[in-house]
């Protein structure tokens, strides 16, 4: 295996591969976030939640 | 985005579906805690509202008992009709009713 000094260790990622994958893995959390909050409107709207 | 650097020590095949079960998991047991504990959802889900619906009905005919038809079976059909019946003093039952009538514009009838 050719030697990279961009890679860093234990993980093996370089500096940009890991923030390329950490947005990916922020977005995919917000998306999360907002099908909980329309989930959650959607439930007080509709159940007897807070009465 | 300084975060990002986590994967820098966490390899991605191990930490993004641990991540993702960890969110599945805590979801999921979220949901089994407040159908367990809340009182308001196992009540939605056994439809305890269409009782609630009954008492509105109750002061307005003054009738000795009130049926209440589970929505979605029309009250024309002389078909038998499912409901709950509430009397005055609030005690509910499950009912399968052959001959009803209407009170005009509302889904309950009145047993005179």
């Amino acid at each position: 295996m050719n030697y990279d000094p961009d890679k860093v260790w234990p993980s093996g990622l370089t500096i940009g591969e890991a923030e390329e994958l950490h947005r990916h893995i922020i977005d995919g959390t917000r998306v999360f976030g907002f099908i909980a909050i329309v989930a959650h409107i959607l439930a007080y709207v509709y159940t007897p939640w807070f009465g | 985005m300084n975060n990002a650097k986590l994967w820098l020590v966490v390899k991605p095949t191990v930490g993004v579906p641990l991540f993702l079960t960890a969110v599945a998991v805590s979801s999921f047991a979220t949901h089994v805690a407040v159908m367990k504990y809340s009182k308001w959802l196992p009540e939605f889900y056994a439809g305890a509202v269409i009782e609630k619906q009954a008492d509105v009905a109750l002061n307005s005919t003054g009738s000795n008992a009130v049926v209440v038809f589970d929505n979605g079976l029309s009250l024309a059909s002389n078909g038998a009709q499912q409901g709950v019946v509430v009397l005055p003093d609030g005690r509910t039952a499950r009912v399968v009713f052959e001959d009803q009538n209407m009170i005009d514009g509302t889904k309950t009838a009145s047993l005179k």
